[in-house]
């Protein structure tokens, strides 16, 4: 058999096989069979029979408004069970060593994490096959066309193999293998329904992390839901009246633009789950895969930016903003929520590609043996994260360009800032994602959490605390330029042609935002030196380390 | 190094953050040896394994089985390689046969020969009557047993087998004495590693003892035997009567006629204790003068070394 077909052949893949004798045993489904089977026969008659016999409206509208509970239902069972049974089942085969009886079985990797992505849900397809009759009965009832449902499944299932993926990942990185499954929730919470958020402040390619807008684009008509209850997301993610998402100067069918982007999300989940199942102590991405997912993030924020910052789009964003966000010009409030978005998946990214102390030695030494002449390769797993974070340090700055040039293209913003002013924001980015990726090499995983608490967290809530207390204060201003999330707002107001801090909010001090910068740069350029000068002193050390003979004796 | 080794490790490291598990190991396993790794609780047993099985990335070193570079080729390495971990799991969800049949799956048997695999499996593990019961609620003893049948499945040329005797009752551990020893017989390498000495004493043909991470001795048992016991020694217990000290008298002078005698020792319970060199001729020369001296010899036994007087000599510690 090919290694195409031993991936595909899903009912002749031996993991697959497992799934289905080990949970779909009687005992195993009947209780939750009969469930479902309740649930969707009463969400079918609750919704269709209070129409119709009520009068509320017309038979084929009342059968396409069941279909609206049966997919909260499905939902539920796949993404959520789904999800549970796919990071609690594979973290289990972990925990229990099995996982290393299935690596030394001679089949693809990859097809042993198809059988185990398909195999471990099983019984969550079978609950879900439950409902399909319901749904079936809807979409006759109601009379919508076969290819529009099929077109929403085939967006729903792109959808539960990402959640089902995030579930995998979990169980496949978690240091205790018990917790994959308090992981993998908190995983859906932030990438599923916190970062869609970020949609309502331009970045609207995050709202299609979410099935919500292509659902819209395809079906919310035929259902006959009011605009109201999807407005401001699909505001947000810039739909038009034909459903497009605007990307750069075009626009993007929203399926396949989710398509695209759960692709995306689900390739780099799959290559994270390979790698840990080739060799469990990897990091879980490679430096060249973390710089190219890198890029194609900065590209699909730039392109979902770029319509609004351009002048063609304002309006909608500003309408979808939360209304504490208001007050601010929306031009500083998205193009801070890029930056920070930016040096926060930069860091994120740089925290899984920079090796350990112990993994660094481990490299060095094997660089040594090998001889002189054949150390590692600057791309290697054990090498130093530095060049990366330049690179992607490059690639901030390079956005960052190309939406500021757009703004002012626009005619939006009069006038132009300081060439310094500037390249103030992506400077401030550069030196965050440097020196925090220097903190992560010097004092490893543990030590790199303690620094982003206290040079990042804390400066931000004592701002908080300041704020509260004092309203808009010059203290809250001055701690603020330490916290990273402010000082890049101050440094993209000083861009955009703001003068002074708060200036939507009443009785606040006028304090110029182009000094507040500066001194953000200061401190940020302070931190990031003596983070440089630490990692030197620590690659050193580790040099030196890997010279020595072998270490401490096995307790 | 000639690569018609079945196990071949150079300079294998392996460290866990500062503890170095393994320091520079080199290992050549002929095919067809029953190799014993023995050594104390964190000597790098279960490390070096784990390297060989390709699960353990190594901080450096080359490892190869049956010729195939381990580390960039694992693929091809799992084809012709067994592996069984100490408190080997099994999938408690899944019925005996399952699990086999899984495995045997997993490993590319087709149809027929895979239910026959199976159905030798199942004799193997000695769990025929089982076949239908989850194995989740199997006994350990019968869990180990399956999943050393597991192991077997795909026929490995080579076996690696992590205190493969944990949790066997002494029935059980005859049985796999007698497995392994036939693994041997068919050709099969077998890395087999205990902290418990009598377990490998009747099947290995090879034997590697690790102390600290390192290789303290390794080599055939045989060989080993000479290196450590330049002589042999014999065992002679004389019959009651007459004065004790008088036969030992006597003894002493028949045989300081004997030049392959080294020395004669009086033992604290009695006996003689006699170094010897050469071949069984002087075994025999050496009973013909005890007897024709007029000595009631009742006991003559040549003194082997098992494997726990090698261990003693080496200095290892910290084994059972």
């Amino acid at each position: 058999m090919s290694t195409l077909a031993e991936i595909l052949l899903l009912w002749r893949n031996p993991l697959f096989v497992k799934g289905v004798r080990s949970r779909l045993r009687l005992r195993h489904v009947a209780v939750g069979a009969t469930l479902t089977l309740l649930l969707a026969s009463f969400l079918f008659l609750l919704v269709y029979l209070t129409g119709t016999e009520r009068g509320l409206v017309d038979p084929p509208m009342a059968a396409r408004a069941t279909l609206v509970p049966l997919l909260i239902l499905q939902g539920l069972i796949l993404m959520l069970l789904g999800t549970g049974s796919v990071a609690s089942g594979i973290a289990v085969e972990r925990d229990s060593g099995m996982l290393d009886f299935h690596r030394l079985t001679p089949r693809p990797t990859a097809a042993k994490i198809v059988g185990c992505l398909f195999g471990l849900p099983v019984r969550e397809y079978l609950l879900f096959a439950g409902t399909l009759p319901f749904v079936g009965l809807a979409v006759t009832l109601g009379k919508i066309p076969f290819l529009k449902v099929l077109h929403l499944y085939v967006v729903f299932f792109s959808a539960v193999i990402l959640y089902h993926l995030t579930g995998f990942v979990s169980g496949m990185i978690a240091a205790r293998p018990r917790r994959a499954s308090w992981i993998a929730q908190a995983a859906i919470v932030a990438l599923y329904l916190f970062l869609p958020q970020l949609s309502t402040l331009g970045l609207t390619v995050f709202g299609y992390l979410t099935i919500i807008p292509a659902f819209r684009a395809i079906l919310a008509d035929d259902l006959g839901l009011g605009r109201r209850p999807l407005q401001r997301i699909a505001a947000a993610a810039g739909l038009t009246e034909d459903h497009a998402v605007p990307f750069f100067a075009t626009a993007v069918n929203p399926t396949i633009y989710t398509l695209l982007l759960q692709g995306a999300l689900a390739a780099t989940f799959f290559v994270v789950v390979h790698r840990k199942w080739t060799r469990e102590g990897r990091p879980a991405l490679s430096k060249a895969y973390a710089t190219a997912l890198f890029a194609g993030l900065m590209v699909l924020l730039a392109g979902s930016l770029w319509p609004f910052l351009a002048g063609e789009r304002q309006l909608a964003v500003l309408r979808s903003l939360p209304r504490a966000l208001r007050g601010f010009p929306q031009i500083q409030i998205s193009l801070c929520a890029f930056l920070v978005v930016a040096t926060a998946a930069a860091v994120l990214l740089l925290h899984v590609v920079t090796p350990t102390r112990h993994a660094r030695i481990a490299g060095l030494r094997r660089a040594q043996k090998r001889g002189p002449g054949r150390g590692l390769p600057i791309g290697s797993d054990a090498a130093p994260g530095a060049p990366v974070a330049l690179v992607l340090a490059a690639l901030v700055a390079a956005a960052y360009a190309l939406l500021a040039r757009a703004t002012f293209a626009s005619g939006a913003l009069t006038g132009a800032p300081p060439a310094a002013a500037l390249a103030a924001p992506a400077a401030l980015a550069g030196l965050l994602i440097l020196s925090a990726q220097a903190a992560r090499e010097t004092w490893d995983p543990r030590g790199f959490g303690l620094f982003l608490l206290l040079a990042w967290l804390m400066p931000s809530l004592a701002f908080l605390v300041a704020s509260a207390a004092w309203n808009p204060s010059r203290l809250a201003a001055h701690l603020t330029i330490a916290s990273p999330f402010t000082a890049l707002y101050f440094s993209v107001a000083a861009v955009t042609g703001g003068t002074s801090v708060w200036e939507g909010a009443a009785h606040a001090p006028r304090l110029d935002v182009v000094d507040l910068t500066g001194s953000a740069l200061g401190v940020h350029g302070l931190i990031a030196l003596a983070m440089l000068r630490l990692r030197s002193r620590e690659a050193r050390a580790r040099e030196a380390e890997a010279e020595r003979p072998p270490g401490r004796d096995a307790p | 190094m000639p690569d018609n080794l079945a196990i071949r490790t150079t300079d294998l490291r392996v460290d866990y953050g500062d503890v170095t598990a393994v320091r520079d190991l080199s290992l050549a396993i002929a095919p067809g040896e029953v190799y014993g790794l023995i050594g104390p609780n964190g000597a790098g047993k279960t490390s070096t394994i784990r390297v060989l099985a390709t699960l353990l990335e190594p901080t450096y070193g080359e490892v190869a089985i049956a010729g195939i570079d381990a580390l960039e080729r694992p693929r091809d390495v799992h084809r012709i390689l067994g592996y069984m971990p100490d408190q080997a799991p099994v999938h408690d969800d899944l019925r005996v046969e399952e699990v086999l049949d899984l495995f045997a799956a997993s490993h590319g048997i087709p149809g027929v020969r895979r239910r026959e695999r199976v159905a030798e499996g199942l004799r193997l593990a000695g769990l025929e009557g089982k076949r239908r019961a989850l194995a989740g609620t199997l006994s350990r003893g019968m869990k180990q047993r399956l999943a050393l049948a597991v192991t077997l499945l795909h026929d490995p040329q080579v076996l690696l087998l992590d205190e493969p005797a944990s949790g066997l009752d002494p029935n059980a551990r005859i049985e796999l004495r007698d497995l392994l020893r036939g693994l041997g017989r068919a050709g099969r390498t077998v890395l087999v590693s205990s902290h418990i000495l009598a377990e490998l004493e009747d099947f290995c043909t090879s034997l590697g003892i690790m102390e600290r991470g390192r290789m303290v001795l390794s080599g055939r048992i045989d060989a080993i035997r000479a290196r450590l016991a330049p002589h042999r020694t014999v065992d002679v217990a004389l019959a009651a009567g007459g004065e004790p000290v008088s036969a030992r008298a006597r003894a002493e002078t028949a045989l300081a006629r004997i030049p392959a005698v080294l020395a004669v020792r009086a033992e604290p319970d009695g006996r003689l204790a006699i170094d010897l060199r050469g071949g069984d001729d002087a075994l025999a020369e050496i009973l013909a003068a005890l007897v024709r001296d007029g000595l009631r010899v009742t006991e003559f036994r040549e003194r082997t070394m098992d494997v726990e007087d090698i261990f003693r000599k080496v200095g290892a510690r910290g084994v059972s």
